[in-house]
């Protein structure tokens, strides 16, 4: 299990005394706590020292023995249940200390804890420790500590070890082709998933720390020589402002580093496919990892990675195109489908072909409301049937869009309280929604989908142009860690606009998005477009 | 504080509208068609109005009692002008009367013979109306032509919409919208055509049929074109593809049918001898598409000759045309006035005011050129092989 040389660890902890203080960076001040000892010679009241500071915890384990060599010396090893392994502990620490005799002829203590530190230990991460306060940040971070009777120090062993899930698919982020994998609760686990899929010496690591009460360990990892030096610094830059007490999420960190925190947009992507974010880091990007949740930020952001899925680079180049243009037609039509039709029947009936708007006019014959009511009761109608078939058991779920289909669907319509024609467009809408690979971008388009229903019933169709044109005008503005939210659409650079609406084949995308990674970066050799049949038959007519 | 400020007049630029102009979609009574007649003091409008609910797939109604219920409704009302009539009819309807989606528009003769202009003012005036609407004249009252009940189609309207679509099919009628029309009445070197509805009968049920065209001079109905002198018209303004020709076969008379792929004319006018005088040349593609006589048309002589053949009919058909336009109407509908004045600006001042005398007696070459590229996929007559063997020359 991990080591973890925590050699940026958070200044939180040095907090300034003008500020206001964050739960659990609000250490004691009185210097005689037992927080602030160190450790002394008399290992019963080190053991209570330690019990003391973390208020005598009942999951902790407490093992006193004796080691016997040239003097008997008692010795105590601490855990804590559940988050060490315990047969490391019991089959080779403790066997080892109290079995093996490769120190009997030691005569001090020190020099026996010397020995035992050099010889005894079969784990990659000792350490020594002489603070009462690393002790037990070791020791709730899963360590355990050895503790020898008359040693003015203890050794810190690795045996972190809990229950944790199993590497299995991702569910937020189905392929069809593409690899299975998906990212777990373990950021060492899940920075091995990076590691198996970039094998190069520029893979840069770093480890931080947030969270004064969980302690959560995040890593940054990026390309070096490839990623961009000033977005690196930047992050590493953000990442240093957070005082919080906990990081449950990485959405936390999500929040407090985003660029424009009021935008309805999504700002930083996330993903919890390890082969998605090696192609972000791949191209530049900078992969954010957190402890304890499969999911991983990646910075820059723009706007059109939201549309894209990894089967597109997986699949043919035609069918990843097709594929990426059906959703960002989906993800338009999610977005104004509602509210072009409540225009185009309330302002504009010239504009709808007649036998349409005779179909129309006969569908929404009877019906009580105003389209604009009508619309939004049927899609607030939908929002609920979504957000109770997500939160209850698979099998009541269905039973929930059985029942919102059918019977909203159906009687709603019969009754005459809602017209068919709305009926199919919400559907319409809905599944357009689905179609979006991130969940977060659908968001925006659900969200962004109210007021401009309402834009459209009060103004009809320079309404939609109107909130079209403020939606755009914000987009524009908006930047994600230096790079335009809407490039490549304002930059123009060409190695990502061939990789936006359409997905050109791999061996044309000879550079590295320059809006992203540095300037100029080959993805691979020119001249890659596989052209072996008429080579061939040249090479036949030469003969 | 600045986004509270931007919400709150984003609120109040929206909520201040109030709905402005907003109508339901249900709440309109869409008119499919209008028939213009001639009242005592003025015009008779008759509209011809969907009724909405007839066009759900789901009506549950009443079973079986009203089967047979019209999926339309025609009303008429009269005014002094058609904008008075227009409005009377909303003393008769329930829902607002929406004009945007009128497909035809038909004019009484007898009103068609007074000034046209009164009409066309209101429809080309009212930003409701749309200029994609075909017109027509119909030599009885306009109004009843509503009222036939098709029998392929719902209702009239689109029945009329469209056989007038694809007039040119048959090539013997002819069809306008209002856009070109308004182009050409308002065009002064170039006076404007119509269609014609007429009504006949089928199955001993009134049916409406389209036929010839309708010419207009100064402002009014000059008369009708028939159909040899409509599909002329068509040549001259190359609207004639995809109809056909009927041609005697060039060896035994017997008739040949000719599929037009192509069809182009162009009017030059030249000066000769002071006066100006018109060359039309058509070029035609033509394909066989169905042959009684036994000839063999896969050779080139033969194929020349069906040629000439098609060459002499289209020769005829234009001639005849030009004839109606000149002697029958001596009305300028085909544009010879226009073509005159944009090639001769300078000549076209000298004789402007002599121009309807001139055209009369305009001298007018007309020079067809027929191509026959193919003809069709069975070459040979589809005759018993003895008599096949036995090919005429």
């Amino acid at each position: 299990m991990g080591d973890k040389s925590i050699n940026n660890e958070f200044k939180i902890l040095k907090r300034k005394k003008n500020s206001r203080a964050v739960n659990g960076a609000d250490l004691p001040s009185d210097k005689n706590s037992a927080l602030y000892k160190s450790v002394s010679g008399d290992m019963t009241s080190n053991i209570e020292a330690i019990k003391k500071v973390m208020g005598n915890p009942g999951d902790i384990q407490v093992r006193e023995f004796a080691i016997i060599c040239g003097i008997e010396i008692s010795a105590a090893i601490i855990a804590i249940k559940g988050l060490s392994k315990h047969d490391l502990i019991n089959g080779q620490i403790l066997s080892s200390l109290m079995l093996d005799m490769r120190f009997k002829d030691a005569e001090t203590v020190n020099e026996v804890f010397d020995r035992i530190k050099q010889n005894n230990l079969p784990d990659v991460y000792v350490n020594e420790e002489a603070n009462i306060e690393n002790i037990v940040s070791e020791l709730i971070s899963g360590n355990s500590v050895l503790l020898l009777d008359k040693a003015e120090k203890a050794l810190v062993m690795g045996s972190q070890g809990w229950k944790e899930r199993q590497v299995s698919q991702p569910i937020t982020e189905n392929v069809v082709r593409g690899p299975r994998d998906g990212f777990i609760e373990n950021i060492d686990s899940n920075i091995a998933l990076i590691r198996r899929r970039i094998k190069s010496f520029d893979l840069r690591v770093d480890s931080f720390k947030a969270g004064t009460q969980t302690k959560t360990d995040l890593y940054v990892v990026y390309l070096s020589g490839i990623a961009r030096e000033e977005v690196v610094n930047e992050v590493k830059k953000r990442l240093g402002r957070i005082e919080i007490d906990s990081i449950l999420e990485s959405g936390y960190i999500e929040e407090l580093i985003e660029d424009s925190p009021l935008s309805p947009f999504p700002m930083i992507e996330h993903s919890e496919r390890p082969d998605k974010v090696s192609a972000a880091i791949l191209e530049g990007r900078v992969a954010i990892m957190v402890d304890t949740t499969p999911f991983v930020l990646l910075v820059p952001t723009i706007f059109i990675q939201f549309m894209q899925s990894a089967d597109d680079y997986y699949e043919r180049y035609l069918i990843g195109s097709l594929t990426r243009s059906v959703r960002i037609a989906a993800y338009f039509i999610s977005v104004i489908l509602p509210a072009l039709y409540i225009a185009l029947t309330s302002y504009h009936q010239e504009m709808i072909p007649t036998p349409l708007a005779l179909s129309i006019a006969a569908s929404r014959e009877g019906v009580p409301f105003p389209s604009i009511g009508e619309a939004l009761i049927m899609e607030a109608t939908f929002e609920i049937l979504r957000e109770a078939g997500l939160r209850l058991p698979q099998q009541t779920g269905q039973a929930v869009s059985i029942v919102g289909g059918i019977v909203i669907g159906q009687a709603a319509v019969q009754a005459g309280i809602v017209s068919q024609a709305m009926v199919i467009i919400v559907a319409l809408t809905g599944i357009s929604s689905f179609a979006i690979p991130a969940f977060n971008a659908a968001g925006s388009g659900r969200l962004l989908r109210f007021p401009l229903m309402l834009f459209a019933a009060f103004l009809g169709l320079p309404g939609i142009l109107a909130g079209l044109s403020i939606i755009t005008i914000h987009l524009c503005g908006l930047r994600s860690f230096g790079v335009s939210y809407l490039d490549p659409f304002i930059s123009a650079d060409k190695a990502v606009l061939d990789d936006t609406v359409i997905r050109k084949p791999w061996w044309s995308m000879l550079y590295l998005p320059g809006i992203i990674a540095r300037k100029g970066k080959m993805r691979m050799r020119p001249g890659m477009k596989p052209t072996y049949r008429t080579k061939n038959r040249k090479n036949d007519g030469n003969k | 504080m600045r986004i509270i400020s931007l919400v709150l007049v984003l609120a109040i630029l929206i909520l201040l509208t109030g709905c402005w102009n907003s109508r339901e979609i249900n709440e309109l009574a869409f008119v499919l068609s209008i028939a213009l007649d001639k009242a005592e003091n003025g015009f008779k409008i008759t509209a011809q109005i969907a009724k909405a609910e007839m066009y759900s797939k789901t009506t549950t109604g009443g079973a079986g009692t009203s089967e047979k219920e019209k999926p339309f409704w025609v009303i008429s009302s009269n005014g002094k002008t058609i904008f008075e009539a227009v409005r009377n009819m909303a003393a008769i309807s329930p829902r607002r009367i929406f004009w945007s989606h009128i497909k035809v528009i038909i004019i009484n003769e007898e009103l068609a013979k007074n000034n046209i202009l009164e009409i066309f003012d209101f429809f080309s005036r009212n930003p409701e109306l749309r200029l994609r609407t075909w017109i027509a004249i119909t030599q009885g009252e306009a109004g009843k032509i509503l009222e036939i009940v098709p029998l392929m189609e719902k209702e009239p309207s689109q029945n009329i919409e469209k056989i007038i679509e694809k007039a040119n099919l048959s090539g013997k009628a002819y069809s306008i919208m209002l856009k070109n029309f308004l182009e050409e009445y308002l065009d002064p070197y170039m006076e404007p055509v119509a269609s014609r509805i007429v009504v006949t009968e089928v199955n001993s049920r009134p049916t409406i049929k389209l036929e010839g065209a309708s010419v207009f001079k100064s402002g009014g109905l000059a008369g009708w074109l028939n159909e040899d002198e409509t599909r002329g018209l068509l040549w001259l303004k190359n609207k004639i593809r995809g109809s056909i020709e009927v041609v005697d076969c060039p060896y035994d008379g017997l008739p040949v049918t000719m599929e037009i792929k192509k069809g182009r004319t162009d009017i030059k006018s030249y000066i000769r001898d002071g006066v100006p005088a018109f060359k039309i040349n058509a070029a035609a593609a033509g394909k066989l598409t169905e042959q009684s006589c036994t000839t063999e048309f896969n050779n080139p002589e033969a194929i020349s000759a069906l040629e000439n053949a098609l060459a002499s009919v289209i020769h005829k058909d234009i001639e005849s045309t030009v004839n109606a336009a000149q002697k029958k109407f001596s009305a300028d509908i085909l544009g010879f006035g226009r073509e005159f004045q944009s090639a001769h600006k300078k000549e076209w001042r000298q004789i402007s005011s002599n121009w309807s005398e001139l055209f009369k007696s305009a001298n007018v070459d007309i020079n067809v050129k027929v191509e026959i590229p193919e003809v069709s996929l069975l070459a040979k007559p589809l005759v018993p092989r003895e008599t096949a063997s036995k090919t005429p020359r």
